[in-house]
C-alpha cells in the first residue's frame, strides 16, 4: 500500500506486498560513482534521494548536486515499470522568477545494462534551492515530478600537487619562452639574411630581456592577485551554515538563537516555513549517540526558538536543527549545549525521546531492520526497511502517521560529521517538495493529493521503508521513529559502511 | 606595359598569342608573376618556341612566387580561432551550456593545431637542415632555429594547451564560469594572441623580404590576418560594448583600449594604402556575416531560467562602425607620413575617436528603434537569459553618467596613447626580416 502525497510515495506496502517485498527490500538499486561532498541541507550528506511518482510511474531518484556552483549535477532515475518510453529532465530554481522559465529538457539516457535506469547530467547555475523536473512518457501516458535539490557551493577544491607541479612547470616554460622571444625580437628581428647580431644588437636584446623579465614578474604578481580576489569572492559564496547559540534559561527552557554568518542574499531568518507542521525539528543527541530527543521549539522572535526541556540528564549534548526557508532552501543548523540540572517539562505533542533501549519498544514489541547479508556501501541508493512488531512478535497493527509520515529516520555517523533526517519519501524535506510540486501541478492538484493523503491516514502496515545512501564510509547509528496508538516509539540500529571497493 | 608585341603576334598566330597574353595577365592579377617576369616571358615569346618556354617559366613563377602553405596555415589558424570564439559566445547566448568537445571549442582547438603544425614544420625543418633557405633568415632559440613568428606561434599554442587543465581545475574549484574574463580564459587569450602575433610576425618577415607581386599578395594576407586581430580584440570586449552602453564613456574607453594601436601598427607595417579600411572591412564582413548567417541555424536553450524564446543561434550585434574612423585615419595617415609620431599620434587619435563617436552615437539611437529589429541590423536578437526588465530588453541606454565629459577625455587620451604606440610599433614592424 502506498500513501501518495503530492506525487511522492510514502512507501507503505500492503501486508502481502510486504512479504513479497521483504525478500528484496534491501536490494541496492543504483550504483554509480558520486562526487564527494561535505555540506548540504543535511550535514555531510548533500545527495538527494527520492521515492516519487510521476503520473502513473513510480520513480526512485538520486540527484548528486555539484561540488562547485555553477556545476553539473548527476541524475539517476530508476523506474519500477517496464513501459517507460522516455524520461526528460530539466533543472530550474525552486522558487522565484527563474522557476517559471524552464529551458528545453534533456532526454535522460537509458542504461544498456538496466533498461529501467535513466541517467543525465544537468547544469545548476546558482546557489540556493533548485529542482530537477522529471517528465516520464510511456504506455500509460505522461507524468511529471519535481525533485528539490539544494545547491550549496562547498569548500573550494584544493589543487592536486601533481597538477600544481605541472602547471607551475608550464608557467615557468611560458615565462622563460616569453622572455627569450622578446629578447630575440629585440636582438635579431631586423637583421638581414645571414647577418650576425653585433654588440649593439646583443646589448639591446639583453636590455629588452631584463624589461621582459620585469614584465613577466609583474604579470605573474598581478595574476596571482587576481586569482586571490576570485578565490576570496568564491569563498564568500561557499555555503556557510546558520550559526547557533544555544542556552538554557533559568526556567529550564532551551533557547536557540540563529544568526546568519553571511552567505547569499536569498537566505533570511524571517522566512521559515512549517515542515510536518513545525518550523523547527530539533534533535538533541548525546555524544555516545545512546540518547536522542526529537523536539519542536517555537519561534519567539526572528531567528530565536524556545522550548521547555524534557527530562535530560545534565551533560553536554549536540544539536541538529532542521529548518526550511520559504525559498525552498533547507538547512540543518548545528550546535552544542551543556545542560545543567533543570526542572523538566513532560514531553508533549510530537516530541519524543529515546534512552538507550535498542530496538525494544515501550510495550515489549520491537522494530526489526529487514536486511540481507550484503555489506553496506557508500554513495549508493538503498532501501532501508524496518518492520514493527508487537510484544508477541506479530507485525504491529496499530501504526499511525507521525507528523504526516509513517516514520522518520535519522542517520548519524558516530563522529557526527554526517546527519540526515529521512522520510519514506526520501531525504528532501516535505516543505521543499510541496513548493516544487505546487508550481508543477498548481494548488488544485495539491489539494487533491492532500485529500488523498488524509483519507489514507487511518490504517498503516507494519513496515516502513526509507530510501537513502550513505555519503561516506564509517560507523553510523540509525534512529527509526514511528507512532503506535498515540505513542511515539524510537529504535536505534548500528551500521558499518565499508569503503567502496 | 606591352606584354605581347606585334612581332610575336605575327609569328605565333593570333589565337596562341592571345592565350599567352591572357595567361600572363592572369598571373599578374593573381600576384604570381611580377611585371619584370612578364616582360621576361614576353621577351621569350619573341624567340623561338616561345609558347613552350613561356609556359615553363610561368610554372616556375607560380612555384617561386606563390605564398607558402605554412603562411596560409597560420592565417587559417587565426581565422579558426576567431570563428570558434565568436561561435562559442553565440553558443552560450543561445544554448547556454556546452562541453569540452562542443563544435566551437573544436574550432578553437583547430587554431592551436594548425598553428602547431605550421610552426613545428618551420622550426624542425629549419633546425635539421631540410629548409636551408630559411636558416639564414631564422633566429636561434633554445637550440632550435626557425622564423621568429614560428616560435611565437609555438608559444601561443603551448599557452592554449596549458589553459585547458587550468580551466578544467578552475571549473571544479570555483564553478563553471560562463564569463569571458577569468584567469584561465586569459591564459587561453594569451595563447590566441600569441598565435595571432606569431602569424603577423611570420607574414611580416616574409612580406618585408619579398618584392613585387609576392609582396603584394603577402600584404593582402597580412592585412587579412591583421583584420582578424582587430576582430579578436573587439571580441574580448563584448561584455562592455553592447548597445545599451553606447552612450556611456565606458563604452568608448573600452573600444579605445588596444584596438586603435593594433589597427595603426599593422597599417603602418603593411605600407599599403587603405590598410585601416581593409582591416576594419575584414572585421565588418565577419561580424555582419555571423549576424546574418548564425540565425539560420536552429538552437534551443538548455540552461534556465529562460526568459525569452530562442529557436536559433543568437549572434552578437551589428558590427561597430569602426570602418568609418578607419577610413578617415587612412586619409590622415596618408597625408601625415612626414610628421613625427609625437604630433601625428594625437591627431590620428583624436580623429579616430571623434569620427567614431560621430557615427556610433547616432547609430546607437537607430539600433534602439523598431526599424533596427530585423535580420539585417539584428537588434531583435537577445539571448535567452535576458530578462524583460533589463535595459537591453527594453532597448534603452544606460542612464548617462555624470562624468561623461571626463570619461570622453580619458577615452581621447587613451586613443592618442594607443596611436602613439601603434605608430612606433608599426615603424618597428616595417624592419622585421626574420
Amino acid at each position: 500500500m502506498r500513501i501518495r502525497r503530492n506525487g511522492y510515495n510514502i512507501h507503505v506496502p500492503s501486508r502481502i506486498a510486504v512479504r513479497r517485498g521483504l525478500r528484496t527490500a534491501f536490494a541496492l538499486l543504483v550504483a554509480l560513482i558520486a562526487a564527494p561532498g561535505v555540506a548540504g541541507a543535511h550535514v555531510g550528506s548533500p545527495d538527494v534521494f527520492l521515492d516519487g511518482t510521476a503520473g502513473p510511474y513510480r520513480l526512485f531518484v538520486t540527484v548528486r548536486p555539484p561540488h562547485a556552483i555553477p556545476g553539473v549535477a548527476e541524475v539517476e532515475i530508476l523506474t519500477t515499470a517496464p513501459d517507460v518510453g522516455e524520461v526528460r529532465i530539466v533543472p530550474l530554481p525552486l522558487t522565484g522568477p527563474g522557476a517559471q522559465f524552464a529551458p528545453a529538457p534533456d532526454r535522460a539516457e537509458r542504461s544498456r545494462a538496466d533498461p529501467r535506469l535513466f541517467t543525465g547530467r544537468l547544469w545548476m547555475m546558482t546557489a540556493g534551492a533548485w529542482q530537477v523536473r522529471i517528465t516520464v512518457d510511456g504506455d500509460r501516458g505522461m507524468g511529471r515530478l519535481s525533485v528539490p535539490v539544494p545547491t550549496m557551493p562547498q569548500a573550494t577544491l584544493q589543487m592536486d600537487p601533481a597538477l600544481r607541479g605541472l602547471l607551475f612547470a608550464f608557467m615557468l616554460l611560458l615565462c622563460g619562452g616569453f622572455i627569450t622571444i622578446v629578447s630575440t625580437v629585440a636582438r635579431e628581428a631586423t637583421l638581414g639574411p645571414g647577418e650576425i647580431p653585433g654588440p649593439r644588437a646583443r646589448r639591446r636584446g639583453r636590455i629588452v630581456g631584463v624589461v621582459a623579465t620585469c614584465l613577466v614578474i609583474a604579470v605573474v604578481f598581478l595574476g596571482n592577485g587576481w586569482w586571490t580576489v576570485e578565490a576570496s569572492r568564491y569563498a564568500r559564496y561557499v555555503y556557510k551554515p546558520l550559526e547557533t547559540t544555544a542556552t538554557v534559561t533559568s526556567t529550564g527552557a532551551l533557547r536557540l538563537t540563529l544568526s546568519d554568518p553571511g552567505w547569499i542574499r536569498l537566505r533570511r531568518l524571517d522566512d521559515f516555513v512549517a515542515d510536518h507542521g513545525h518550523l523547527m525539528h530539533l534533535f538533541i543527541v548525546s555524544p555516545a549517540l545512546d540518547r536522542l530527543w526529537h523536539l519542536h521549539p517555537e519561534e519567539t522572535d526572528t531567528g530565536t526558538f524556545e522550548q521547555r526541556l524534557p527530562d535530560i540528564q545534565p551533560g553536554r549534548y549536540e544539536l541538529f536543527a532542521d529548518l526550511v526557508h520559504a525559498s525552498g532552501i533547507s538547512e540543518t543548523a548545528t550546535g552544542a549545549l551543556t545542560i545543567p540540572p533543570i526542572a523538566a517539562a513532560p514531553l508533549s505533542g510530537d516530541d519524543s525521546a529515546y534512552a538507550d533501549t535498542g530496538a525494544v519498544l515501550s510495550d515489549g514489541g520491537r522494530i526489526v531492520w529487514v536486511r540481507d547479508e550484503q555489506p553496506l556501501s557508500p554513495k549508493r541508493l538503498a532501501l532501508f526497511t524496518f518492520r514493527v512488531e508487537d510484544a508477541s512478535g506479530k507485525p504491529a497493527d496499530d501504526l499511525e502517521l507521525y507528523m504526516g509520515m509513517p516514520g522518520h529516520a535519522v542517520f548519524v555517523r558516530r563522529d557526527r560529521a554526517v546527519f540526515a533526517h529521512v522520510h519514506p519519501s526520501g531525504s528532501a524535506p516535505m516543505a521543499a517538495i510541496d513548493i516544487g510540486q505546487r508550481a508543477l501541478e498548481g494548488d488544485a492538484g495539491r489539494s487533491a493529493d492532500m485529500q488523498q493523503h488524509s483519507s489514507h491516514g487511518a490504517s498503516l502496515p507494519a513496515t516502513v521503508t526509507f530510501p537513502f545512501g550513505f555519503p561516506e564510509p564509517g560507523d553510523y547509528r540509525i534512529f527509526v521513529q514511528v507512532k503506535r496508538a498515540g505513542r511515539i516509539e524510537t529504535a536505534a540500529f548500528d551500521a558499518h559502511v565499508a569503503p567502496a571497493s | 606595359m606591352a606584354i605581347a608585341t606585334e612581332a610575336p603576334k605575327r609569328k605565333l598566330g593570333v589565337l596562341r598569342a592571345l592565350c599567352v597574353e591572357i595567361r600572363l595577365r592572369a598571373l599578374r592579377l593573381l600576384g604570381r608573376a611580377s611585371s619584370v617576369e612578364a616582360d621576361e616571358i614576353a621577351e621569350t615569346i619573341v624567340n623561338a618556341e616561345p609558347a613552350k618556354h613561356a609556359e615553363g617559366l610561368s610554372r616556375k613563377a607560380i612555384r617561386t612566387r606563390a605564398i607558402p602553405w605554412y603562411l596560409w596555415c597560420s592565417a587559417l589558424a587565426v581565422t579558426s580561432a576567431y570563428i570558434g570564439g565568436y561561435w562559442d559566445i553565440s553558443w552560450h547566448r543561445s544554448i547556454g551550456r556546452d562541453t569540452f568537445w562542443s563544435p566551437p571549442h573544436m574550432a578553437i582547438y583547430a587554431c592551436g593545431m594548425l598553428a602547431g603544425i605550421s610552426s613545428a614544420y618551420l622550426i624542425l625543418t629549419t633546425t635539421f637542415g631540410r629548409n636551408a633557405s630559411l636558416a639564414d633568415v631564422g633566429v636561434r632559440m633554445w637550440g632550435f632555429t626557425g622564423p621568429l613568428g614560428a616560435f611565437i606561434c609555438a608559444w601561443g599554442g603551448l599557452a592554449m594547451l596549458v589553459s585547458a587543465p587550468f580551466d578544467n581545475w578552475w571549473h571544479n574549484a570555483y564553478g563553471l564560469d560562463v564569463r569571458i574574463i577569468s584567469p584561465p580564459h586569459m591564459v587561453l587569450a594569451a595563447g590566441f594572441f600569441g598565435i595571432e602575433l606569431g602569424a603577423v610576425m611570420l607574414l611580416l618577415a616574409f612580406m618585408n623580404r619579398a618584392a613585387d607581386a609576392q609582396r603584394a599578395a603577402l600584404q593582402r594576407l597580412f592585412l587579412y590576418v591583421s583584420g582578424t586581430v582587430i576582430c579578436e580584440s573587439l571580441l574580448l570586449k563584448l561584455e562592455f560594448i553592447n548597445r545599451s552602453e553606447m552612450h556611456t564613456a565606458a563604452f568608448y574607453i573600452a573600444v579605445m583600449i588596444g584596438t586603435p594601436a593594433i589597427l595603426v601598427a599593422n597599417a603602418v607595417a603593411s605600407q599599403r594604402r587603405w590598410a585601416c579600411t581593409i582591416m576594419t572591412s575584414v572585421y565588418t564582413a565577419f561580424a555582419a556575416g555571423f549576424l546574418w548567417l548564425l540565425p539560420l541555424f536552429p538552437a534551443e536553450p538548455k540552461l534556465g531560467p529562460v526568459y525569452r524564446v530562442v529557436t536559433h543561434f543568437i549572434p552578437w550585434e551589428f558590427p561597430l562602425l569602426v570602418i568609418v574612423p578607419a577610413f578617415v585615419v587612412d586619409l590622415v595617415l596618408e597625408r601625415t607620413t612626414r610628421w613625427r609620431p609625437l604630433l601625428r599620434a594625437p591627431l590620428v587619435g583624436l580623429v579616430f575617436l571623434s569620427t567614431f563617436v560621430a557615427v556610433q552615437w547616432p547609430f546607437a539611437n537607430f539600433l534602439m528603434t523598431s526599424r533596427a529589429r530585423n535580420w539585417f541590423f539584428g537588434a531583435a536578437y537577445m539571448d535567452f537569459s535576458t530578462p524583460g526588465f533589463s535595459l537591453y530588453a527594453r532597448s534603452e541606454f544606460r542612464p548617462p553618467d555624470a562624468v561623461l565629459v571626463r570619461g570622453m577625455l580619458i577615452a581621447a587620451i587613451i586613443s592618442c596613447l594607443m596611436m602613439w604606440i601603434g605608430l612606433h610599433a608599426g615603424r618597428a614592424m616595417q624592419r622585421v626580416k626574420r
